[in-house]
């Protein structure tokens, strides 16, 4: 079974020491898309958690009979096989966020995150400490996802979640509902982490 | 057999891969009926609004209150008065926008004078952009707009584009225009 540390500690290296989007700088293609309502980023990420946790469950749980040479054929069919029913039930149960993902949902497929924890970590681990492996990096894209699209829609819709909150009558920022905006807030966010990080790795001082 | 010869990943691969599409095709069949069905209500919400009967009642009964028919490959959807005369026609409307296809309805006055309305049940514009062609002030713009045949509609006068989206905005227009001359030339088959 699987300790409270080991769980934290994976939780921990997942959300944060290796951020799959700040740190690993994957999954940025469908950061760039769907960030600017904060709806659309939540059932996307939930939608991430959902295929990444269950595809390297079931690529840990095959991982001894699937042949080397086809792995990376396989790992995608499982991963498709998820992503489509996820697509399926969202399309049946909530149509009007099915509506406004369009074509995102199926681009979970391709996302490097999903493929990347079934090659780096699925395909030579346990099935349930695959799962969280998956779950946790799922959450750390997640939180990465929600909080640019909480800049972006509140800058670029005066919005959060549908609700105005732009008593002001402020002029919103066009700039920050086009995927550029995602860059420039990725970056800023990379930035910051890195500062922190350099400050740990020379002992806190920069002059020291 | 070997975990790494031909044969071995040839069978592998196929079994995987029938299982796997054989659970999609049983989720697929278990909510088929409820996607189709969640498909055709967008349908029946645009071309009542199109048609100006926000009424619930005529959502809950469609096919009693919404006569659909078909002239040649293309549908109508009418609406009667209760002395048997036509009150309203809905005409769907297809075609390409910036990024993808773009369907949805208009609504036509009877005696194909008056845009009632316009409404979308598909569109892909960029998302706060070129999509915001499916928000309630655009799309109000072409309610109770005259149509003169050979006239075609042009943003400026009373209708205003996207700002930020040219593209997307002209698209629609061109659309609605290209609908209108087709609905145009229904009127003499419809109205005799």
């Amino acid at each position: 079974m699987i300790s409270g540390a080991q769980l934290k500690a994976l939780a921990k290296r997942n959300i944060w020491d290796e951020n799959q989007v700040l740190r690993q700088i994957l999954g940025i293609c469908s950061m760039l898309a769907v960030t600017n309502l904060l709806s659309n980023s939540l059932v996307m990420g939930i939608g991430l958690i959902f295929t990444v946790s269950l595809s390297s469950w079931t690529i840990s749980l095959l991982r001894q009979w699937i042949p080397h040479r086809v792995r990376m054929i396989v790992q995608t069919l499982i991963i498709a096989s998820y992503v489509i029913f996820f697509d399926i039930i969202i399309k049946a149960n909530l149509p009007e966020i099915s509506r406004s993902l369009g074509p995102y949902v199926g681009l979970i497929i391709t996302n490097c995150i999903i493929m990347g924890r079934a090659e780096a970590f699925a395909q030579s681990n346990p099935p349930l400490l695959s799962l969280l492996d998956g779950f946790f990096a799922g959450v750390g894209y997640t939180v990465v996802l929600v909080a640019v699209a909480f800049i972006r829609e509140l800058l670029g819709f005066g919005t959060i979640f549908g609700f105005n909150v732009n008593f002001l009558a402020l002029e919103t920022w066009t700039l920050m509902v086009m995927p550029p905006a995602a860059f420039f807030i990725i970056g800023v966010f990379i930035w910051i982490l890195n500062i922190r990080s350099q400050g740990k790795v020379s002992g806190g001082g920069r002059n020291g | 057999m070997n975990k790494d010869g031909h044969l071995y990943s040839i069978v592998f691969t196929f079994f995987l891969t029938a299982f796997f599409t054989a659970i999609l095709a049983v989720t697929q069949a278990v909510y088929l009926q409820v996607i189709t069905a969640n498909e055709a209500d967008v349908h029946r919400r645009a071309i009542l609004k199109v048609l100006n009967v926000p009424d619930d009642s005529f959502f809950q009964d469609f096919a009693a209150n919404v006569s659909q028919q078909f002239l040649g490959e293309s549908a109508v959807y009418v609406i009667y008065n209760p002395d048997g005369t036509p009150q309203s026609y809905a005409f769907p409307m297809n075609g390409q926008g910036l990024w993808g296809a773009i369907k949805g309805y208009i609504g036509v006055s009877a005696d194909f004078s008056e845009l009632l309305g316009l409404e979308f049940v598909e569109q892909n514009e960029t998302p706060g952009l070129g999509g915001r062609i499916d928000e309630e002030w655009f799309k109000a713009q072409f309610s109770g707009i005259r149509i003169t045949p050979g006239q075609p509609l042009v943003y400026g006068e009373g209708i205003d584009a996207v700002t930020g989206a040219t593209s997307s905005s002209n698209a629609v227009l061109g659309l609605l225009n290209n609908t209108l001359e087709e609905v145009l030339a229904l009127q003499e088959v419809l109205s005799p």
